[in-house]
């Protein structure tokens, strides 16, 4: 399923975050993590996500640092910091608000059965 | 560690392009010196060498540096690039290109695409299988351009604060340096524009409305010419005299000019006769000019004799001095020299050395009148004297007036000797204090400095550029002018002997030509100013500095003016003598009496010049230099009098006429 760009925009750094927060990551792994566990769902362009990355780390909400691996290459590993986590669950509080107001809209037709 | 090593190099090319740069200027100016070129300043020559030398060498060593870094990344990049598909290593270059930031940031960019590139197609078994993979990946990425783009804004945002404020910092300094090129240009380029011939301004304000015929110049001038060409005769005479002469230091000089004047006359004219004759007319006449500079109690009868011999075969030039003293107007016409140039600076000033010679002339023939009795002859010189000086001074320039006044005073010196040591009848003295009342009435005795505002005038259109708004920089024409007022070239004006902050006051904070324009006229008129002021402004410290030379050269034409004054009180005070039988008590008995209009005002005190009768005789002085009254007393500093007093002690004595003053 494809998300308008705008829609997904605006929720991509949270997903980020979210999925950051559950242990450190270089970029490929990142966009495979968020793939799986949205089942296919929410999909990010390479193109974007690369930006993205370096945006939330420029807002210091997430923090990159060069590591070498076993096979001997060096990957960039990105994890949250304590900025980030704050950041993370200001939004979610605010999308779990947001979602509530939806359902209230939709008659409770957006919560999953 | 690579980039200390790289530092380190720059540093050692440095110094050896110092070394190498000093040999070759050694070697240099060793070679010029040696086919004989003229090679001052060597000094300046040498350091100029190190740094060409040390310049060349860092120049070089960065490029070489900065040739060795690029390879070492080209070679990381191909590293990065050589275990991902070739489509999508052109992929990540593109993008890489288009990001335009930092190199180290796009090498780290560049690393974790190829990273994702690598861990995308890891999986696939085939090339094939990777090449599809990697143009999936590619569609994937969307457009380059617009990706770089936000790569770069996004890692730009990453940049800690020091950096970007390095990055401003540089940035603004690119801007500065910039701007900076492009005012040396404009400043290098700009050249000043004459548009006033100020050397026509000068004769225009020298020159009082009045014909041509009225001028004394013509007359003063040609008496110039003529003066100091001995005849035939006067030769002779010479050869015949020449033991009046005698000098110790060199015995045998003018025996030896006598012996060959006569040699020159006693053979026949030969074809080197006329050029031989001009030789010892030109040593005749210097000998001569020498005894004529001495005062009369300094040579012998002989000399003496000498001298009025001289002074007929020369009557032709007096008496045209004569004559323009009686014109009631003298105007030089200022022209700039064969070069022909066009600057104030370089106007010629007209025989001025030649009117002194002149001067002393017309003051011995008073001498020697006086000697025979011929009073009127005497005073008739003496007055042509002054009018001679009168003339000189005006609207000219500052040289031309010091010279008039020179000659004022000296003639006013000379008639205060011949009073003290003569005894004149009193209707010769009525008529002498007369004619000099006369000719002293309207007489400015303030010092003028038109010819130099002009002057300045004419240095700043030459000097300065001209721009829309009359500002107006200091230009390279202008520097080398005004340097070559000190002997020095650009380089050596500028920088030589001066902080090293000159050169960029000249850049950017010199008064511009407007500035420049307007300081010189507030220093023209504090000179209108200061000029009416007597030299009691001495006794201030802060006018006394801020104004030294100005204060010097304005003492001198109040001096002047007092020498005049007092010595036509002195007329009128040997006057009341024969007249009434006995000095007077004060001054006021003289301006009662109607032979004096005013007390003379001593410029050193602002009061009236100091008089008292004494024994058989009276004495009148100024304080003198030191603003105090001494009792008269003349200072004598190592057995020379020192006829303004100094600093510590003594007076300026008129009368009794100080020993030195007077023959003997």
């Amino acid at each position: 399923m494809k998300f308008e760009s705008q829609l997904l925009k605006g929720i991509a750094p949270v997903v980020v975050l979210e999925i950051l927060s559950r242990g450190q990551m270089y970029g490929y792994e990142l966009s495979q993590a968020i793939e799986q566990r949205s089942s296919d769902i929410l999909t990010l362009g390479k193109g974007t996500l690369y930006p993205l990355l370096y945006n939330l780390e420029a807002k210091k909400l997430v923090r990159g640092k060069w590591q070498q691996v076993n096979s001997g290459r060096k990957r960039r590993y990105y994890s949250i910091t304590s900025k980030g986590k704050g950041e993370l669950a200001k939004q979610k509080a605010q999308l779990k608000e947001l979602t509530a107001g939806l359902n209230l809209v939709f008659g409770g037709a957006l919560t999953p059965a | 560690m690579y980039r200390l090593i790289a530092y380190l190099g720059i540093l050692a090319s440095i110094i050896l392009g110092g070394i190498l740069g000093l040999f070759a200027s050694v070697l240099a100016i060793g070679v010029l010196q040696l086919l004989g070129v003229d090679f001052a300043g060597s000094d300046i020559k040498i350091t100029t060498g190190i740094a060409l030398g040390a310049s060349i060498g860092g120049i070089l060593a960065v490029v070489r540096v900065r040739r060795y870094f690029r390879q070492r990344r080209e070679t990381q990049l191909v590293k990065h690039l050589a275990s991902v598909p070739e489509n999508a290593g052109e992929l990540i270059k593109s993008i890489i290109r288009e990001m335009r930031y930092r190199k180290k940031v796009r090498q780290e960019v560049m690393a974790e695409l190829a990273a994702h590139f690598e861990d995308e197609v890891r999986d696939c078994k085939s090339d094939e299988e990777k090449e599809q993979k990697a143009q999936q990946l590619i569609a994937d990425f969307g457009d380059v351009k617009l990706l770089g783009v936000l790569l770069r804004r996004a890692k730009k945002r990453c940049r800690p604060l020091w950096r970007t404020i390095v990055a401003r910092t540089f940035q603004t300094l690119g801007v500065l340096i910039l701007c900076l090129i492009v005012y040396l240009v404009w400043f290098v380029t700009g050249k000043p524009v004459v548009t006033v011939d100020y050397v026509a301004e000068l004769n225009r304000i020298v020159r009082p409305v009045a014909d041509e015929s009225l001028n004394a110049a013509a007359l003063y001038h040609k008496a110039a010419q003529l003066y100091g060409k001995p005849s035939d005769d006067f030769l002779l005479f010479f050869a015949q005299n020449y033991k009046a002469f005698t000098d110790e230091k060199f015995p045998h000089r003018e025996k030896d000019i006598a012996e060959q004047i006569r040699g020159l006359f006693a053979k026949d004219k030969n074809a080197n006769f006329n050029e031989e004759r001009q030789k010892l007319q030109e040593r005749v006449t210097k000998r001569l000019l020498e005894l004529l500079s001495k005062k009369y109690n300094e040579v012998t009868p002989e000399q003496k004799q000498l001298i009025e011999k001289w002074l007929e075969s020369n009557n032709e030039a007096l008496e045209l001095v004569i004559a323009g003293s009686k014109k009631p107007y003298y105007w030089p016409k200022y022209e700039t020299g064969e070069e022909n140039t066009g600057e104030v600076m370089a106007v010629l000033l007209p025989h001025l050395s030649e009117f002194r010679k002149l001067v002393y002339a017309l003051r011995w023939r008073a001498w020697l009148s006086v000697e025979d009795g011929r009073y009127e002859d005497a005073f008739s010189d003496i007055k042509s004297c002054y009018r001679f000086g009168q003339h000189i001074k005006g609207d000219k320039s500052l040289i031309e007036q010091l010279v008039g006044i020179a000659f004022e005073s000296l003639t006013v010196r000379t008639l205060r000797s011949i009073l003290s040591e003569h005894k004149i009848d009193s209707s010769k003295l009525v008529e002498l204090q007369q004619d000099f009342e006369r000719m002293t009435a309207d007489e400015n005795f303030t010092l003028s400095l038109k010819f130099g505002k002009l002057c300045m005038y004419d240095a700043i259109q030459r000097c300065f550029t001209e721009d829309r708004l009359g500002g107006g920089h200091l230009s390279l024409d202008g520097l080398r002018l005004v340097g070559s007022m000190t002997d020095s070239d650009l380089f050596e004006f500028v920088l030589e002997g001066r902080h090293w902050t000159t050169p960029l006051h000249i850049l950017f904070t010199h008064p511009n030509k407007r500035e420049s324009r307007e300081m010189t006229d507030s220093y023209y008129e504090f000179w209108d100013e200061i000029v009416h002021k007597t030299p009691i402004i001495r006794g201030n410290l802060l006018m006394e500095n801020l104004t030294p030379a100005l204060g010097r050269i304005n003492e001198i034409s109040h001096r002047t003016k007092s020498e005049i004054e007092v010595t036509l009180t002195i007329i009128a005070i040997l006057r009341y003598k024969q007249d009434i039988g006995s000095y007077p008590e004060n001054l006021d008995k003289l301006i009662e009496a109607g032979l004096l209009k005013a007390s003379p005002i001593d410029p050193y005190s602002d009061k009236p010049t100091v008089y008292r009768k004494t024994d058989n005789n009276f004495t009148v002085y100024s304080v003198g230099l030191n603003f105090r009254d001494d009792g008269g007393k003349v200072a004598e500093v190592n057995g020379r009098l020192q006829l303004l007093g100094t600093e510590e002690e003594g007076d300026w004595v008129f009368w009794p006429v100080p020993k030195s003053e007077i023959k003997k």
